[in-house]
């Protein structure tokens, strides 16, 4: 591991102004579990770290009148044993809870989780220096490509690697972000971005902005919501699909829906198309199923990766059975 | 690696060990932390200067297994460097080196981590459990014991990172069912397969017959 400064700033506007203008050479981090695997793989060469431990409240989560907010360095494991959130919103706890093993889960962040760099293998190998690191060509599109995207693909096929965005989406979380002239809110789900918009980033933060907390409006607070996702090991694996469904019902009645997909694109994708399609419709199989269909139109898999398509069908299917039955 | 081997390792004159320790003291310029201003230009007089820390070594203090110690570790340095180097507590294993085996897992404050992707420097002033805490005098703890009566080891790689995540987790949850122990141990893996068996030892632990 190349060796790096460390900044211990007391407070996010000396945090900000100390990381600069260049993403390589002044990386943020939180729990820091993502960020040294980047370093060892020769991926990241910060030559100064900005350790977020010394500001304070980053780890608190506050009720206030409108909802819950959660700091950037809340520990996953603290938020997915909350009994708050377990009640109120079990999509994001249910997501924590089948994020990596006990022991990321005690050090790893809410905002290192929804910050952290993709998983692709090209891109965490040093030897491939592909588009992502500002190279000319995406390895994944011809070559080994099981894991990678199957919607938004083209310029980079990676996935995004948070699953917990998905819920967070779907209970219309809002991201705060500290930048040098201030604070800012932006919703989360316009917080992540396509390749099309920055091929080397995945999400809108700038070099000198920091992901500061979460927000979860208490509208949003739903029994009916699931987090559902298929993965290839128990443990330790990110999704190969992810479903985030939020419905609010009237009896059988669907009134409102909230649908986001993860771990099939560059970022999660809220589904508009698909809440429209279930709205003011009656709980079925049936429906689920059309819905289910619906959602894989237009997917554009690669050589080895079109099984994700029946495999979302699936997910997508049991998710929404799931939050109807809870 | 038992006293016998390292007697002969340090017999044959240069050990990779001594020579490892011997560079990380020569390394170790002098550790204090500098205050430089932030890169931008223009800074009031109010603004937060913030503390700069490294590349050498920095003074750090931490409680390893009940004992205060004050040592000193680079911003780079792993949680896992520490203790295996410097410190030669050399029971926690350096396997995938990336927080996805838990060989190198020791507990936190009580919680299981991996301590190949937890910097020292985040660990100053936290109490820190090895599976060399495990012991009480020259007697094994009853998990410790278990396992043993229960043959709950075959290579033993992963062994030390196993009992750390099965301590915190009887410390938890003193009578876990099978699922609970599975989700306990889900960040530990065990190439050779011997889960089994570590199950009925944390169940025999937990039901008193370990001691």
């Amino acid at each position: 591991m190349k060796s790096f400064k460390m900044a211990m700033p007391k407070t996010l506007e000396g945090a900000v102004k100390v990381l600069g203008f260049d993403f390589e050479k002044r990386q943020l981090m939180a729990g820091g579990t993502d960020l040294l695997g980047c370093v060892k793989e020769h991926i990241a060469e910060p030559e100064v770290v900005v350790n977020l431990k010394g500001i304070p409240h980053l780890t608190d989560v506050v009720k206030t009148e409108t909802g819950v907010e959660i700091g950037a360095l809340v520990k996953l494991d603290d938020l997915a044993n909350n009994k708050e959130i377990q009640q109120r919103w079990p999509a994001l706890a249910q997501a924590i809870a089948q994020t990596a093993t006990p022991q990321i889960r005690n050090v790893g962040t809410v905002g290192g989780n929804l910050c952290q760099r993709p998983r692709c293998w090209y891109y965490r190998d040093e030897n491939y220096h592909c588009s992502k690191k500002g190279g000319s060509t995406c390895y994944a599109l011809e070559g080994e490509n099981e894991y990678h995207a199957i919607f938004e693909t083209g310029l980079c096929q990676i996935v995004h690697p948070s699953n917990m965005a998905g819920p967070l989406i779907a209970y219309d979380a809002l991201a705060e972000i500290q930048s040098p002239q201030g604070t800012r809110q932006v919703r989360l789900e316009k917080f992540f971005i396509s390749p099309d918009m920055n091929i080397e980033r995945e999400n809108i933060l700038k070099p000198n902005e920091i992901l500061s907390k979460i927000l979860i409006p208490n509208s949003s607070a739903n029994k009916n919501s699931c987090y559902y996702e298929t993965r290839e090991k128990q443990s330790f694996d990110w999704a190969l699909c992810g479903t985030s469904v939020s419905l609010k019902l009237n009896g059988k009645m669907i009134q409102e829906a909230r649908v986001v997909l993860n771990a099939i694109a560059p970022r999660p994708i809220r589904r508009l198309d698909l809440e429209a399609a279930l709205t003011g419709k009656k709980v079925s199989k049936r429906l689920f199923k059309k819905v289910a269909d619906m959602a894989v139109q237009g997917a554009t898999p690669l050589s080895k990766n079109s099984y994700k398509i029946e495999l979302l069908k699936v997910v997508i299917e049991r998710c929404l059975s799931e939050a109807t039955e809870a | 690696m038992s006293r016998d081997n390292k007697a002969t390792e340090e017999t044959q004159g240069v050990t990779r060990r001594g020579f490892l320790k011997g560079a990380s003291f020569a390394a170790a310029a002098v550790g204090t932390g500098s205050l430089l201003p932030p890169p931008q230009t223009a800074s009031s007089q109010n603004e937060e200067e913030v503390l700069i820390l490294g590349t050498e070594e920095t003074k750090i203090a931490l409680t390893i297994n009940g004992e205060n110690i004050s040592t000193e570790a680079s911003p780079s340095t792993t949680l896992l460097d520490l203790i295996r180097g410097p410190l030669d507590l050399t029971g926690s294993k350096r396997v995938c080196d990336r927080g996805s085996c838990g060989a190198c897992t020791v507990l936190v404050d009580g919680k299981p981590i991996c301590s190949c992707s937890y910097l020292a420097l985040d660990a100053q002033g936290k109490n820190i459990q090895t599976v060399e805490g495990l012991m009480v005098g020259d007697k094994l703890s009853p998990l410790q014991n278990s396992f043993v009566s229960c043959d709950a080891l075959q290579c033993g790689f992963c062994t030390p990172g196993m009992l750390m995540s099965c301590t915190a987790l009887l410390e938890k949850n003193p009578n876990p069912n099978r699922e609970e122990i599975a989700k306990g141990i889900s960040g530990n893996l065990c190439r050779c397969g011997t889960y089994q068996n570590i199950f009925e030892a944390v169940h025999k632990a937990a039901t008193g017959g370990g001691k």
